[in-house]
Order: C-alpha cells, then structure tokens, then sequence
C-alpha cells in the first residue's frame, strides 16, 4: 500500500542547500499576512511561535520595514566572535563610564510597525533605560530603539543587506551607526541627517560625541582577527 | 585593503544573490501554521485570494510556493536548463495525446487544491473531460479536486522522501495515476490507487494505460539521456 496516514499533523521542515553546510538565506514578502495582525503585541507573539516553530532551521529571522521576513543563516565562529568582541569593549566601556546597557544580537528591537529587527551590537543610554518598561510589563523586544547601534557585515549577510539595515536604524531614530566591514576593512559611520562616512582600514574608531569617550580598536579587535 | 582579505566573503554569496535573498536555489520547507491560523476564520474564496496575492508577492521567490497539509511551506527551485528541456518535451507529448484523445494537459504553472488541504503545483498534469464538466477553471478561485493524471520530475536538491509523500498524497486524494520522474537516479516511481508503488529501473518508454490509453513516453531518450 502507498497510503500512509501520518499520525501527529507535525510539518517536515527541512532546507536543501546546494551549498552543503550553510542553510541557504532566503526571504518571503509576508506582508498580506502581517496585515492580519491587529497590534504590535499580536505581532509579537505571532513572532514568536514562528520563531520557535522553525527554530531547527538554524535560521535567524527578522522583519523589514515593508513587511518582509529575512531568514538568515546563524553567524559562523568568526561572525560571532567579532560580534562578541564588539559588545565586550562597549560594555568594558559603558561599565567604566555612563553606565548604560548593551544589546547583543539575541533581542529584537520593535522598529516601525511591522520590523522586527536585531543588531549585532547596541547600546542605550541611561535616559533611554530610565522610560523603560519593567521587564514584566515588555515582555517581548525592546521597545526603544537603541542610541548605538553596530551591524558587521559576515558570512551570513552581505554589505548591501547591512546597509540597507543601517538605512532602516537611522530612519527610526538611533544617534550614531556604524557598520564595519571586515572583508574590505572599512567602518561607515551613520549619523542622522548626513551622507554615510567611509573610513578605509582605521586603526580606531570614536564613538565621540554621542559615546563619550569610546574608542574602539577595530583593526586589531576585529579587522585582523583570523 | 589586501586583496586577500577582500576575498574572504566567497565571491558567489555576493555575486549570486544568495545573501541577498532575491534568488533562492535550495528547496526549504518551513512550519507556516502560524500563518495559517491567522487566515483560518477566512472563507475558501477569500483564502484561496489571499493565496494568490501571497505567491504574487513573491514571484521574487524564482521557485514552486506549496503548503502541505500538514502547514508547511515548501519552497522548490524552478528547474533550471537541462529540467525545463525536459518538462518541455514532457508537455509537448502530453499535449499531443491530449488533443488527439481528450482532455486537457496542463503544464508548471496550475495550482490545485487537494481535499486534504493541500495546495500543489504539479510540474505536469492532465485532466480528464469530466472533470473538466464539474470544475470551471476561474482566475480567483482554486477548484478542489486532484486533477486525474499527475507527474513530477525531481529537481534539483529536492528530497526523494518529500516527492515520495506528495505523490502518495496526490493518490489517496483522487488522481488515477502519477509519475515520479527521477532523473538523477534514473528511475520511474508509479503510482496508482490501492497498489504498491512500482519502480521501474532506467526504462525506455513508460505507458499510461489504462488511465491515458495509448499515451507512451520515451523517458530514457526524452530525459535521462539528456545531459544533467
């Protein structure tokens, strides 16, 4: 017999990717479903149970500003250890000095409805922890946009897909951006109201004025690092 | 900048628009109930709209958008060269038949709606005369039937487990016969109701009797022997 009733109603999901190890990233316009959705709370929790319904993928999802999930491979050994570098100087940093809070890549900051977007490293200032939420009473993203935010471009995403990230950061509101490039070995720094700034293999780079004081040493914490 | 750090990013995740997201060459299934249930207090017709405005969003997409019944989505790579040559010959001898005999032949591009609720594209299929009488075909709605000959060529990166289950699928919802094509491992999976699945090992022609009488198809000449 070919006829097989399946027992627990519970979807096979798998990804095929020619490229062998690294799930390949796709994205899908969801828009028209999104649309279903009555408030930021819903989305949430919508988001959520997708998340997790998927999580065996391996996938990182995020929402755009036009409504579109990006599935993103997981960041490999040297992603997430530029990544984890970054966010160590700041906190060394903000611990030293304003003491402010970092945000790592594990929590979704709710931008404009319907983005749903994670940075690579961010940091909010004192005032901006001061009209936070309790915890209990925010349960699902931060819902302030954070002062800084970094994005590194890595195997699992590309410069023109940072960019556009960092477009969307600064539309919604952050002070200073910076995006780093270890394969070109350039740092664009983003402020609001003025044309990106490419700084080519800098030794440092100042997160003066809007993070008094920060300086980091991006060439030999992330641009030389094997 | 040293070329050789600039090189780091292999060239093909820029070049090929993987990264970016707007080509998408694997064949990925996703758990999409929690969409589903948003769209499950929807009527058939209203669902069956939202459905198509979904796909139409994402023609980006470059592959084949189906839910099984179990509420994933599969996404599957349109063939590339050497796959459409062969759907392409497929379709012309199908089409052939056909005409001479009855029905019609329908190629890639028809989505059917399964009585299990699933929502398929088969890469061929033909549709006998009358279910052609009972189901109207209407630019916004989906009849829900499974038309009554189906076949399907594996892909690229396409899991035989997962065609295997989609064919058993088509059976049990009401098509007569379907033909799993398998170019890379040049074999012929038929499918029939209330009969175990026959495998037919590299073979010359395949018949479709007694569903298509009279319809033959040289596989080998038409699919295996072209290049892969």
């Amino acid at each position: 017999m070919t006829t097989q009733t399946v027992a627990t109603p519970q979807p096979d999901i798998t990804v095929n990717s020619p490229d062998g190890d690294m799930p390949a990233p796709f994205s899908l316009d969801i828009s028209s479903i999104l649309a279903l959705l009555p408030d930021d709370e819903a989305l949430d929790d919508w988001f959520l149970r997708f998340t997790a319904d998927n999580e065996d993928l391996g996938y990182q999802f995020e929402i755009d500003q036009q409504g579109r999930l990006w599935a993103m491979a997981s960041e490999r050994r040297s992603g997430a250890q530029r990544q984890f570098i970054l966010q160590y100087d700041l906190q060394s940093w903000s611990d030293a000095g304003p003491r402010g809070e970092v945000v790592t890549g594990n929590e979704l900051v709710l931008a404009s409805w319907p983005g749903r977007r994670a940075a690579d490293a961010g940091w909010l200032s004192p005032e901006q922890l001061a009209q936070m939420l309790p915890v209990a009473e925010d349960p699902h993203g931060l819902s302030v946009v954070p002062h800084f935010v970094a994005e590194i471009v890595s195997l699992s995403n590309s410069l023109e897909s940072q960019q556009a990230k960092m477009e969307e950061w600064i539309a919604r509101g952050i002070a200073l951006g910076w995006l780093i490039d270890p394969f070109l070995r350039q740092v664009h720094i983003y402020r609001p109201g003025a044309a990106p700034e490419v700084l080519d293999d800098p030794e440092t780079v100042s997160g003066d004025p809007e993070l008094p004081g920060f300086v980091f040493d991006v060439r030999s914490r992330i641009f030389d690092l094997v | 900048m040293t070329e050789q750090t600039a090189f780091y990013q292999p060239e093909s995740l820029r070049t090929a628009g993987w990264v970016a997201g707007d080509k998408n060459p694997a064949s990925v299934h996703i758990d999409f109930r929690p969409v589903l249930e948003l769209i499950d207090g929807l009527s058939d017709y209203e669902v069956d709209k939202w459905w198509l405005r979904f796909c139409r969003l994402n023609k980006d997409v470059m592959g084949k958008l189906e839910i099984n019944s179990e509420g994933a989505l599969l996404i599957t790579p349109y063939p590339g060269w050497g796959g459409s040559k062969c759907l392409g010959e497929f379709m012309f001898a199908l089409h052939q038949w056909a005409e001479a005999t009855g029905g019609e032949a329908y190629a890639i591009n028809l989505g059917v709606r399964l009585p299990n609720s699933s929502r398929y594209i088969p890469d061929a299929c033909w549709i006998s005369d009358e279910q052609l009488a009972q189901h109207k075909p209407d630019h916004d709605h989906i009849p829900l039937f499974c038309p009554a000959f189906i076949m399907e060529m594996r892909g690229y990166n396409e899991e035989l487990r997962v065609l295997r289950r989609k064919m058993a699928e088509y059976i049990t919802n009401g098509a007569r016969l379907a033909w799993l094509i398998d170019p890379y491992d040049q074999q012929v999976h038929i499918y029939r109701p209330n009969a175990a699945v026959e495998v037919l090992d590299n073979p010359e022609i395949i018949d479709a009797e007694p569903v298509l009488p009279g319809f033959m198809f040289e596989v080998r000449k038409r699919i295996f022997d072209v290049m892969w």
